[in-house]
């Protein structure tokens, strides 16, 4: 009991526990990591409270289907440094969002995915999350931040799709998910150029919680 | 240890006691086991409605029931609200028979198990309205986790004291481990509440701790209370002595030392050296199991009829080749080149499935369903359906595990392909995970029938001494037994 107890609780705490922010490998050599920003910080609550972690990891491993699918180098304790808590997953029933970001950066894919993951991966098994958008009467002038939505998604005439807080800060979080700095114990292998890091042969669509 | 121990019916004497033993333990097995039937059928519910969002992802689409919500609530109250929970009154029950004593303070599990039933209950709700910690493993709040942290050290005292009064001086193979078993809870779990709650370690040491809680649980708490379990009732089903008392001290030794030892999957992103520990742990600790297998085989020789006979009997039966699957399959998956494969794949969830609810969980439901009838004192009302429990418990678990496992290698080897689609991959594991619906169809079917039963015993017995007279009397039962006075 308390073997185990000092190896696998005590000994860790000393090694993680010390874990700093570190010089990146390359051309910056700032800090990394660095703490997520306000509203990525408030997307990250939304991601832990909706669970997102039992089906999408974020964990990129070190053999070669992990780093040619979700790339473009392999996780390391340091990048959950600043996570509160880190949620690197236990499964995966959807991609791994390591570097969500990099591969779909376009804010309003993701909403429109959240809202109604089928309108954009044909026979997604994401559940969609209707209740991070309101569907509202259009006033004087359309909201500029409506999904634009095709049919048989679209609303009915003379209403609209947009986003709550929630899902805003859940895309800006989805969106700050960059693993691209390469670190002294992990660094970019030789084998992945830097301009194919963001192009993995990971599904196009599937990149939400 | 004590290798052979003549068997509690030898004498009268010793059967007597037993009688007094299982009586002091009538009112806090009937609340353990009652509100962990309740918790199985919510649980089994829950998890019945988690498989089904595969089937139409858009089932249920509101906030509460999102399957990142229903899927960990499903867990928390299978594992803690129903598993652990009877485990804990199948533990008392055992110490008091063991002990030859009836439960010393008995009256503390009630309040013991009222705080553990509000943390379970408070720990559910805040999982299904986004108030988790998001730790896998350790999803509770502080509040809750210290309500159930304070129920389990009330209802531990009185095991902990029978054990300290026991009448006799060498010690059952089972005592022994019912003895660590009290203490590893609290040190686990104790671990978790610090770590997590009151000074918050950072970064991954926050996932490590909440793997190494929930592993501590399930591999070593729970195995030693379903090895004590084993180890008592089959010699006593089969009416043999146990083989070899020194194998089950091997078994006892190893899965203390070692099995603590498994907390980190090969991949995790931590230091290399944590899974290397780890991994090697796993293997090491595939040996305790595989010697408690070959000593209950050979325990059981060819009684497994008199043992199926016997209501929960079934449930025994197939507790140990889930231990020997899972044990192979916990070997296997420890090598690193095999976890590349079946990580973050079904195949986890299924390995969890086949040891923590087959071997674990249908030890823990055998022995519920003997020791009911002999605590109350009243025999089950429908054999038949107690027997229908076993057999739809069983079905429950093979079904989950091997369609779990199924899809795990299927969607394992796919994706290790870097040529096929992750879209692909996760398609062609679909196909046996979806049968996993039918299992989780017979696990709601198993948790109804028993809470019906456990409803019905209960209800036998508290009508008989703690409902008023007056209002007994008005009770068909009481209105019968009144008409059969005035006769």
């Amino acid at each position: 009991m308390g073997t185990a107890w000092c190896g696998l609780i005590f000994a860790p705490h000393l090694q993680l526990g010390a874990l700093q922010p570190a010089p990146s490998v390359g051309i910056s050599s700032a800090l990394y990591p660095t703490r997520l920003e306000g509203r990525s910080q408030q997307g990250a609550e939304v991601y832990r409270s909706l669970g997102c972690a039992h089906c999408h990891s974020q964990n990129v491993r070190g053999n070669v289907a992990d780093l040619s699918r979700w790339g473009p180098r392999r996780t390391v304790s340091r990048d959950y440094l600043y996570d509160e808590p880190p949620l690197p997953g236990t499964l995966r029933i959807g991609p791994d969002l390591s570097n969500a970001g990099a591969r779909q950066p376009d804010a309003a894919w993701h909403l429109a995915h959240l809202y109604q993951p089928r309108s954009k991966v044909v026979k997604s098994l994401m559940p969609p999350y209707p209740f991070l958008f309101e569907v509202r009467k259009i006033g004087e002038a359309p909201s500029p931040k409506a999904l634009r939505l095709e049919s048989p998604y679209a609303p009915p005439e003379g209403f609209e799709v947009v986003p709550k807080h929630e899902a805003e800060v859940l895309v800006a979080y989805l969106l700050d998910r960059k693993k691209s700095v390469a670190l002294f114990e992990a660094p970019m292998p030789s084998s992945l150029k830097k301009e194919e890091a963001g192009a993995t042969n990971a599904p196009t669509g599937a990149v939400a919680p | 240890m004590s290798e052979t121990r003549p068997t509690p019916e030898s004498t009268a004497s010793v059967s007597e006691a037993m009688k007094s033993s299982d009586a002091s333990c009538r009112d806090a097995g009937l609340l353990l086991f009652w509100m962990a039937a309740t918790w199985a059928v919510a649980g089994a519910l829950l998890g019945l409605l988690s498989s089904l969002k595969f089937h139409g992802p858009g089932m249920g689409s509101g906030a509460v029931l999102t399957y990142g919500r229903v899927y960990p609530a499903s867990n928390f109250l299978l594992f803690y609200g129903a598993l652990a929970q009877a485990a804990i009154g199948v533990m008392l029950w055992l110490i008091a028979r063991l002990s030859g004593r009836p439960l010393a303070s008995a009256w503390m599990v009630l309040p013991g198990g009222l705080s553990w039933n509000l943390g379970v209950l408070s720990g559910a709700g805040a999982i299904l309205t986004g108030n988790a910690t998001g730790i896998s493993g350790f999803e509770i709040p502080r509040g809750p986790a210290v309500m159930m942290l304070a129920g389990y050290c009330a209802m531990a005292l009185p095991g902990l004291l029978t054990l300290m009064t026991r009448r006799d001086k060498p010690w059952y193979v089972s005592e022994c481990f019912l003895l660590a078993a009290l203490f590893w809870f609290p040190w686990a779990f104790s671990t978790a509440i610090l770590f997590i709650h009151v000074f918050p370690a950072r970064g991954m040491m926050l996932v490590l701790v909440g793997e190494w809680q929930y592993s501590n649980l399930s591999r070593v708490w729970l195995a030693l209370i379903a090895y004590a379990v084993l180890f008592y009732m089959v010699p006593k089903l089969a009416r043999r002595p146990l083989e070899s008392g020194p194998t089950a001290a091997f078994t006892f030794w190893l899965t203390v030392f070692f099995s603590s030892w498994i907390a980190v999957p090969p991949g995790s992103p931590v230091p290399a050296w944590l899974q290397g520990v780890s991994g090697l742990a796993a293997m090491v600790s595939v040996a305790p199991m595989l010697a408690a297998v070959t000593n209950l085989r050979a325990t059981c020789g060819d009684q497994a009829e008199a043992i199926r006979s016997q209501p929960g009997g079934i449930c025994f039966l197939v507790s140990i080749p889930c231990l020997l699957v899972a044990s192979l399959l916990q070997a296997g998956a420890s090598f690193r080149g095999v976890a590349d494969v079946l990580g973050y794949t079904f195949f986890e969830m299924g390995l969890h499935t086949v040891f923590t609810g087959g071997f674990v969980g249908l030890t823990v439901l055998g022995a519920v369903l003997f020791a009911l009838p002999r605590l109350t004192g009243v025999p089950w009302g429908a054999e038949s359906m107690i027997s229908m429990v076993g057999k739809l418990a069983t079905g429950a678990v093979v079904v989950v595990g091997v369609s779990l496992l199924g899809a795990g290698i299927l969607q394992g080897f796919a994706a290790a392909d870097v040529s096929v689609p992750f879209e692909t991959a996760l398609k062609r594991g679909m196909g046996p995970f979806r049968l996993s619906t039918l299992g989780w169809l017979a696990g709601v079917g198993a948790a109804v029938v028993v809470w019906m039963q456990i409803t019905a015993l209960g209800w036998k017995v508290c009508s008989v001494c703690c409902i008023p007279p007056l209002f007994r009397e008005m009770l068909p039962a009481g209105k019968a037994k009144k008409a059969e006075v005035a006769a």
